[in-house]
């Protein structure tokens, strides 16, 4: 009897047990990872970067997949059309969020699970070392002698850096012209090529082109590494522009299941804090993040109010 | 104006257009014209396109070299060239249309086409591929079945190997997605 | 460092089994996706990034920019034997390699494309080498209202695309120009004549477009002539061009070699219209322009050193200040970041092995390219003998699969469909259809800088920038004199009595 009951015991052990472990059980197969770009794009490094790092902390296969087009929105729709198990997610920008807005809201942002915003790039004033208007004081006496002539390149309008120019205009109470190009890299070569005075970008575009130089950035304190000596707007005494931010992270649809949530948000926490990936992040001239669902939704519904309101002032959206 | 650019409106204009558009080309076909009236499609289809895509310019922001600018530049030269070509059909200054061809075979071969692109939704590529280069040998007259069989076959293996497995296209799966 | 120290560093990176075999493999790749429509150089790169990423640095660009090389010489095999240019600056070289394979003389077009490739991407890959950054500084130099100038300079060659047919041609490039102003306005942020749809955000997409005009086109022409049996070209002749015959045209291909070069550093500007333009230029050079059209070496010549040169010409800016120059480019700058490496200045001081790596692999890649060449054009010859009842499906099934490669979408095919049954329409009443892609791909060039320039300085900039206006004028005349001679043409015709009256 005694024998009888500890055998059932064990099978019951045993059966509960290989359950629960079944429950636990995620992945099971390889995970898509959707990027909006074509591969080598600056969203596509990323995710693989994110890839390698995350193969230290997990086995699960995770297998980039490219579905470019209108900027982010085939493949946010390509995510709501699949099913929410857990078995695909999609590396996210801030600028999907200006598409979501210029493309007239027709995705609702509260059916995607913000699972975590993982890397901020501040915004930076970045202009042409070899040019005599350099500097942040030199930009804004040139502004104020051209009296609205001046001219900013940066990638389209409607985006990420136009908005951030149009707020830097407003704060500092100068006037300029926004000439917009087809990508950051034509816009930078008119940097270069002398056509503009200013870029707006970020400080990863610097690295590697030595005429460029970070003017300003848009961040609390200042970065480490190769932008020590570059002065935050509250340096230059512009107030409200500490935190202008183009963001990275992760999304998928609404609804995964727990374990698979319990999944992420572990291999998120790990990669977050692996060595290798904050070297990468900072070498770019970025911040490691770590904010996640509640929180990361709450940003996107702010930047969706800062798109939908910028769009309207350049007559883009009605 | 601006009625048209949106909505009802917009399909009216469109309507009216395609309307007037059959109109000239039918009433070319039934006069002595008839020589030249299959020349007179493609200015018509220009001139059509043209007019839907200038009524949708109206809701453009309007600003100095604004988004509309071009988009008018190579409208009103359209219209312009097409008028002319138009006016040359009209006064027999123009080639003499082709003979007619096959064109119900060509129907045929564009229908067969277009029915393929629907069956990728479903049966998924590698089955209507098959099916599709078979039915389309089979319909310009190629009668070996081996041949059929393996021309088929090695397409579905070559875009299998090369393009899903080793590009990683993915290519639409339809039915077979739960068994590859 | 000089010049002869940075290649014994840069050869020293590729001596040895591994890299030739990568290089070997990066031609044939390329070769082979250049050969395939849909996969562009710029497609057939992307594709092998995910590959690259677990090579070292090195061997990973190298393999790379050996594709990218190989890929512009791939496009013209199919252009020549079945008129679908397999990458969008073959559309050029259709347009007289497709005559030569109608003519039986299937061998003289590839073999001259082929050689013309190696040479061009051997002139380009040179200047690429020892003028890179002096060149890229002058690229620079060029404004919004430079750009433009030349945008419509690359426009006024549809003069030379139109055989006699003026009229038709213009409508042809206006309908492309049309088309390309559909999607989101990078300008101004608005999106045009999408009607609602987000797949028109980005518009249409060039490849399948090219090949729906291209391919798809024809094989509904042929639909409609179908006589019921399929036929097999009778004679093809695998013979390639006579030395007598290189010769005649080696000024062509170096005059277009270094066109392509230049054109290629621009930013923006690329193969296609490196190939549109010097093919414009040799047309208005050579002894024989009414061959042009009609199976001309010459043309075939200027189309492929010009699109294979530029490939050297794009990698300039990309290399000397890191500034992508082609599409191609931008996956290679990817590519790169992917390694964590930066091209530009600072990585010809701090990685010398990896440019100078690329380098020494692009000339060894022209060679292998010359050699697997000559070997394969024997193979790829005899797609021509097989029976059009098994070609013509077996085109189509290439084009969809082509297209949806690009982008991996269904609308993309679609758009290939019916792009093939407007091409159908246009061959059918005698309207080019290269004008089409021309206008498709300056479309945005065009319009892009006019406007930047005019909200730069207003539109008396197009006469105080002294380039611009120069080339405005260049422009102007090399598409008014050709209008000019046929107008001649027509009024001669009409005086004289005759059948020869004036149809435009």
């Amino acid at each position: 009897m005694k024998k009888g009951c500890i055998a059932l015991l064990v099978t019951l052990v045993v059966i509960v047990g290989s359950f629960s472990t079944a429950i636990a059980k995620f992945p099971t197969k390889p995970i898509k990872l959707i990027v909006y770009t074509k591969p080598g794009g600056a969203i596509d490094v990323f995710a693989r970067k994110f890839t390698t790092i995350a193969a230290k902390y997990t086995d699960a296969t995770f297998v980039v997949v490219n579905k470019s087009g209108a900027g982010g929105i085939v493949a946010i729709k390509y995510i709501l059309s699949e099913k929410a198990d857990g078995y695909q997610f999609a590396a996210v920008t801030r600028s999907n969020v200006g598409k979501i807005v210029s493309s007239g809201n027709e995705i609702n942002v509260e059916d995607l699970d913000w699972m975590a915003m993982m890397v901020s790039d501040p915004e930076a004033i970045i202009t042409n070392r070899t040019s005599p208007i350099n500097t942040w004081e030199q930009i804004v006496a040139d502004a104020k002698e051209k009296g609205g002539d001046q001219i900013w390149v940066g990638p389209a309008a409607g985006g990420n850096d136009h908005i951030m120019a149009m707020k830097t205009w407003n704060a500092a109470g100068i006037k300029a012209k926004w000439i917009p190009y087809a990508s950051g890299g034509k816009a930078m070569a008119a940097l270069l090529g002398g056509h503009g005075v200013v870029y707006v970008g970020n400080p990863q575009d610097v690295i590697g082109r030595p005429d460029l130089k970070v003017a300003v950035i848009s961040n609390s304190e200042r970065l480490g590494g190769d932008f020590a000596d570059v002065p935050t707007f509250k340096e230059v005494g512009i107030e409200g522009l500490d935190n202008e931010i183009l963001w990275r992270g992760f999304m998928a649809k609404k609804g995964m299941p727990e374990e698979a949530k319990a999944f992420y948000h572990d291999l998120f926490d790990k990669v977050n804090n692996d060595a290798e990936w904050q070297e990468y992040v900072q070498r770019g001239g970025a911040v490691p993040l770590f904010d996640k669902e509640d929180k990361f939704l709450a940003t996107v519904k702010n930047d969706q109010i800062e798109f939908a309101e910028a769009l309207k002032k350049i007559g883009a959206i009605k | 104006m601006e009625y048209f650019s949106e909505g009802t409106g917009l399909l009216v204009w469109i309507l009216a257009l395609i309307l007037i558009a059959c109109g000239i080309y039918f009433g070319m076909r039934y006069s002595k014209m008839r020589d030249y009236s299959g020349q007179a499609i493609i200015p018509l289809i220009m001139i059509v396109l043209s007019l839907v895509l200038w009524v949708k310019t109206l809701g453009f922001p309007t600003e100095d070299a604004g988004p509309a600018l071009i988009p008018l530049l190579w409208i009103f030269w359209l219209i312009l060239l097409s008028v002319v070509i138009l006016f040359f059909c009209f006064t027999g200054r123009i080639d003499k249309d082709p003979k007619r061809g096959r064109i119900f075979f060509l129907g045929l071969g564009v229908g067969l086409v277009v029915v393929y692109y629907f069956a990728m939704d479903y049966l998924g590529y590698f089955i209507s591929s098959f099916l599709f280069l078979a039915t389309a040998m089979y319909m310009l007259s190629y009668r070996k079945p081996f041949t059929i069989l393996l021309v088929g076959t090695g397409w579905v293996l070559f875009s299998y190997l090369i393009f899903y497995k080793l590009l990683y296209i993915q290519l639409p799966l339809g039915l077979i997605e739960d068994f590859i | 460092m000089d010049l002869i120290e940075s290649f014994s560093i840069g050869f020293s990176v590729i001596l040895g089994w591994k890299p030739l075999l990568i290089i070997v493999t990066g031609v044939v790749f390329g070769i082979l996706a250049g050969a395939m429509p849909g996969l562009s150089p710029s497609t057939a790169v992307a594709l092998l990034v995910p590959f690259s990423y677990t090579m070292s640095p090195a061997l990973a660009l190298i393999l790379l920019t050996s594709i990218y090389i190989a890929s512009n010489y791939g496009g013209s095999i199919t252009a020549v034997l079945i008129n679908t240019p397999g990458t969008p600056s073959a559309a050029v070289t259709a347009m007289d390699g497709y005559p030569l394979t109608q003519q039986g003389k299937a061998g003289k077009g590839l073999g001259t494309a082929l050689v013309a490739s190696t040479i061009g991407g051997a002139v380009g890959v040179l200047i690429l080498i020892l003028f890179a950054v002096p060149l890229a500084r002058v690229a620079l130099k060029f404004s919004p209202a430079d750009y433009f100038a030349l945008a419509l300079f690359g426009l006024a060659t549809v003069a030379s695309m139109s055989r006699g047919n003026v009229l038709k041609s213009m409508v042809a490039i206006l309908f492309g120009l049309l088309i390309k102003t559909i999607g989101i306005d990078p300008i101004s942020g608005v999106s045009r004549f999408t009607f609602g749809n987000d797949m028109l955000y980005d518009g249409f997409t060039l490849i399948p477009a090219l090949i729906g005009l291209f391919a798809v086109s024809v094989v509904f022409s042929k639909f409609e002539t179908w006589t019921g049996v399929g036929r097999v070209m009778d004679k093809i002749d695998n013979k390639l061009p006579s030395l007598e015959e290189f010769l005649k045209i080696k000024f062509t291909i170096l005059r277009s070699s270094i066109i392509g070069t230049v054109i290629g550093i621009f930013p923006g500007a690329g193969a296609t219209i490196a190939a549109f333009i010097s093919y414009d230029m040799s047309k208005r050079a050579s002894k024989e322009p009414e061959k042009f059209g009609h199976g001309s070496l010459e043309g075939v010549a200027a189309a492929e050193s010009a699109n294979s040169s530029s490939v050297g010409g794009a990698l300039v800016p990309l290399l000397a200040l890191g500034i992508p120059g082609s599409a191609t480019d931008a996956v290679l700058l990817g590519a790169f970041m992917l390694h964590d490496l930066v091209p530009g200045p600072m990585l010809f001081q701090n990685n010398p092995e990896i440019v100078y790596g690329i380098f020494s692999a692009l000339i060894v890649a022209n060679i292998v390219m010359l050699f697997l060449g000559l070997y394969g054009n024997r193979l790829f010859i005899r797609v021509v003998s097989v029976p059009e009842s098994v070609m013509y499906p077996l085109i189509l099934a290439i084009a969809i699969i082509g297209s949806f490669a690009v982008n991996g979408s269904m609308f993309d095919v679609a758009a290939c469909i019916g792009f093939g049954v407007v091409g159908w329409f246009f061959k059918r009443y005698g309207y080019p259809v290269a004008p089409v892609v021309l206008g498709i791909v300056l479309g945005k060039m065009v319009e892009e800088n006019f406007r930047r320039a005019v909200m730069m300085d207003g539109y008396g900039v197009f006469y105080r920038d002294k380039l611009a206006f120069i080339v405005l004028l260049i422009a102007f005349f090399s598409f008014v004199w050709p209008l000019y001679k046929a107008w001649r043409y027509h009024r001669q015709a009409a005086a004289a009595p005759g059948e020869n009256e004036a149809k435009i």
